[in-house]
């Protein structure tokens, strides 16, 4: 890393400025970013969608969720770009396991849904830091940093902006000739076609935000290592040695052009006279700068103590904050009877234990929250799943096959419902003249064994002419003729009150005799 | 006359109008639903279907006067309901009688006049009278009103309020016909006859207009169970707790449905109602009284959709 080279002004900003100069640096090299990001994005996503092409969605969440494996690449070539050197695609291909094998598990694991990604990323990328190492680094470098989780939050925004307006255009350009699917579907229920091109358009929405969200991410890296290492101070320094270095070198070209001319156009004497005055001269001037320079320790330390004395460097501020007094080290400032400093420290000694309590009940109260979370999730999921229609639009309703019904119009059709020899009862109801609970009793029987013999689905909306019409699509025809006159009997009977002659019901048991037995 | 006296003519009205309209047979047997039922249909299909046809078919076959007003954004109500003009030869004022005096009445593109000339019509249609300068003349019986509207030209119309679309019976989407009826019906209106006049005269009265308010009478004193009652009522409720559906159908809807079901009954030759009747004429009283979401709307589903699904989540009566 040489800070001579770097490519932008190094100086401490507020992390919002560095998500600015991100930006700016994301626009700077756009192509190259996003080139980087979709070549090695595509082949992913073409492979996932080839290989789950029954389980899109599935395709889809799992292209989603190796983002960090499209990201890292660029973390690197932004760090080599920073100090003026490309890095070409062969040295990113050659080098690309390498790239992404820092932390690779833990990213695309446990640490897939931290929000500060874009910022630890340089971490372990540029530092190569691992275990307890990586864990202290990020520590230090993430304290009081939350513009990472900020830009997170708003890159997923515009990504879903993105993505769900190229959807909408995409739809409204279409020729209404030619979209085989009305609006709603496309973007709720989608189909083969929708589901695939919905994950394409997914993954540009996702290429085109990733340079900048990879950029000021980076941009916040830089920020803050400048803060801590004080680059800009670095820098500057440096510039001020490169000034008084070149100082330094044009007055000697200086020296050297007089001298040179003095012994082209002036006697030797005079020469030598001025060689001596001039070397005086240079001499003088020389010691005057190197004395400035090189100050003793004593000097320096009296200078540093000065600068340190200035408003800038010599705040003091005092904290506090509570801290559990050890007991051992307890300095009682009051005399007690040697008894009872005894009693005490032997009570201590027993009850030492409890100095464990806090710790215990800490981990208990943590373990007790993750619980309750975990309920919560389970609550909430469990809610969603009762209460569908929330996030549901009508839609007509698919065709299902209904189960068969227990009660058709009223009549109770379930087969427990019916005694063992139907016409002898049919015939008992006649003969005490109970017209309508023999026609009932008929009509029943019949849609039994229609439901559960024959297997014809009659919904409970059905109508007597519908229960006619699944008849005639499924039954022979003397079937259908005997139901149609059994329908039309009842029909009369329950609806015209019309009660039918016995003899008209006698010819219908004659005729459920020969069709169904007994 | 007797019940199957009042069938047969029924029947007779049904083929004599047939004759002449073809390939709408559904239409037909709506049509006449909603004149037996002593309502006003509100047609709606593209022009050149043959609803005047189909009107004065069904004058000409009851014997019935019969006017046709062309509604306009100029039309005003005074030229539907009739007013006084001043006769200089007696010195006197007298009425003149609008075209709603007719017992057919077809008020073409309906959606094309201003709101006050439809609602002079659909108070007529409501009050069967009319006044004219503080006069009330009422209307020969039956009179029954057949409104048209084009779907498919919506520029300078003013669409009927929900409120008025309530008062027709039925709403009746009529279609273009089929290969063989069209061929039918290009081979009679061109073979021996001059430009495309509408000819009906091979239609002949079947029934007086009198009859036809004993047919009217007849319908409604059909049997009817309280099961039919409570079913109409379900399917017309389902309406208003339909996910769908923003504004259901009122109580209005129920006795519509009722009526419709009843004269639907009569032209099946029942003397009772089933749940049939009331099923197969839903569609009809209701898709003009409910309004979909918009969500709905905007996704082109059509009230009639829905309609089929209430249809198909109401259980049928239980007895």
């Amino acid at each position: 890393m040489n800070l001579d080279n770097i490519r932008v002004e190094i100086r401490p900003r507020s992390p919002f400025e560095a998500i600015d100069l991100g930006f700016v640096m994301a626009r700077q090299w756009f192509m190259p970013l996003w080139l980087m990001w979709i070549a090695i994005a595509l082949p992913f996503s073409l492979l996932a969608h080839l290989i789950l092409f029954k389980h899109l969605i599935i395709a889809g969440i799992l292209i989603w969720w190796l983002k960090p494996v499209y990201e890292k690449p660029l973390v690197f070539w932004l760090s080599r770009a920073l100090f003026n050197e490309r890095s070409g695609y062969k040295d990113i291909v050659r080098q690309y396991f390498k790239i992404i094998k820092p932390r690779l598990f833990a990213d695309l694991t446990y640490l897939r849904f931290t929000p500060n990604r874009s910022f630890m990323m340089p971490v372990a990328i540029l530092e190569n830091l691992k275990g307890k190492e990586y864990s202290i680094r990020t520590k230090v470098l993430g304290r009081n940093q939350s513009a990472g989780i900020g830009l997170t939050f708003i890159c997923i925004v515009f990504d879903v902006i993105l993505n769900f307006s190229m959807l909408v255009i995409i739809f409204f350009i279409l020729p209404e000739e030619l979209r085989w699917i009305s609006f709603g579907d496309f973007i709720y229920s989608k189909g083969t076609i929708a589901t695939v091109l919905g994950s394409f358009v997914s993954i540009l929405a996702m290429s085109i935000i990733a340079p900048f969200y990879v950029a000021a991410g980076f941009c916040l890296y830089i920020n803050r290592r400048t803060e801590l290492e004080a680059w800009d101070i670095e820098i500057s320094f440096k510039r001020l040695m490169a000034r008084k270095a070149e100082k330094r070198k044009t007055e000697a070209r200086r020296i050297r052009a007089i001298n040179k001319a003095a012994n082209k156009t002036i006697s030797m004497t005079l020469g030598l006279i001025f060689l001596i005055t001039s070397s005086f001269i240079i001499f003088s001037n020389s010691v005057h700068a190197d004395s400035n320079i090189s100050i003793s320790k004593k000097e320096a330390s009296l200078v540093i103590n000065k600068v340190l004395e200035h408003d800038d460097f010599g705040k003091r501020k005092t904290e506090t904050a509570w801290k559990l007094k050890e007991f051992d080290k307890i300095d009682f400032d009051f005399d007690l009877p040697q008894w009872l400093k005894n009693f005490l420290e032997s009570f201590g000694e027993t009850f030492k234990w409890t100095r464990k309590i806090p710790e215990f009940a800490g981990i208990l109260l943590e373990i007790l929250a993750w619980i309750l979370g975990g309920l919560i999730v389970i609550f909430i999921l469990y809610k969603i799943g009762q209460n569908k229609q929330w996030f549901q639009y009508y839609r007509a309703r698919p065709k299902k096959q209904p189960e068969a019904p227990s009660k058709l119009f009223g009549l109770d059709v379930s087969e427990r419902s019916l005694p063992d020899d139907i016409i002898n009862k049919v015939r008992e109801f006649l003969k005490n003249n109970e017209i309508r609970e023999a026609l009932s009793l008929l009509y029943r029987g019949a849609l039994v064994k229609l439901i559960n013999d024959f297997n014809i689905q009659i919904p409970a909306s059905a109508t007597e002419s519908e229960c006619i019409s699944l008849v005639k699509s499924k039954r022979e025809k003397r079937e259908i003729s005997f139901f149609q006159t059994l329908t039309l009997i009842w029909l009369a009977m329950a609806y015209g009150h019309i009660t039918p002659e016995k003899q008209t019901i006698e010819e219908v048991c004659q005729n459920w005799q020969i069709i169904y037995g007994k | 006359m007797n019940e199957q006296d009042q069938f047969n003519k029924l029947t007779l009205l049904e083929n004599e109008v047939k004759k002449v309209v073809k390939g709408q047979d559904n239409v037909v047997r709506e049509i006449i639903i909603c004149l037996i039922a002593g309502g006003h249909a509100l047609v709606e299909g593209v022009p050149g279907l043959g609803k005047t046809l189909l009107v004065r078919s069904i004058a000409a076959a009851i014997n019935g006067a019969f006017n046709r007003i062309q509604f306009t954004p100029d039309l005003m109500p005074s030229d539907i309901s009739g007013h006084m003009m001043f006769e200089l030869k007696t010195n006197t004022f007298k009425v003149r009688k609008g075209p709603v005096f007719c017992n057919l009445l077809l008020a073409d593109e309906i959606n094309r006049a201003p709101a006050k000339t439809q609602a002079a019509l659909l108070e007529v249609m409501q009050e069967q009278q009319v006044s004219i300068e503080g006069k009330s003349f009422g209307l020969k019986s039956p009179f029954f009103v057949l409104a048209t509207q084009n779907p498919i030209e919506h520029e300078g119309t003013y669409p009927l309020p929900k409120a008025q679309l309530d008062r027709f019976l039925l709403n009746i989407f009529i279609n273009y016909p089929d290969v063989k009826d069209e061929e039918e019906i290009v081979k009679k209106v061109t073979i021996n006859s001059i430009g495309d006049k509408l000819d009906v005269s091979s239609i002949k009265p079947v029934l007086t207009v009198d009859q036809v308010v004993e047919l009217q009478q007849f319908a409604a004193t059909l049997k009817t169970d309280d099961m039919i009652i409570n079913y109409a009522v379900r399917i017309v409720r389902a309406t208003r707790e339909s996910s769908g559906i923003e504004i259901g159908a009122g109580p209005r809807g129920s006795i519509s449905l009722l009526r419709a079901s009843k004269a639907n009954a009569l032209l099946k030759r029942n003397t009772f109602v089933t749940p049939d009747d009331v099923k197969e004429v839903a569609p009809a009283v209701l898709r003009h009284r409910i309004k979909l979401t918009t969500d709905l709307e905007i996704e082109g589903y059509k009230p009639d959709d829905i309609l089929n699904d209430i249809l198909k989540d109401v259980d049928a009566p239980r007895t």
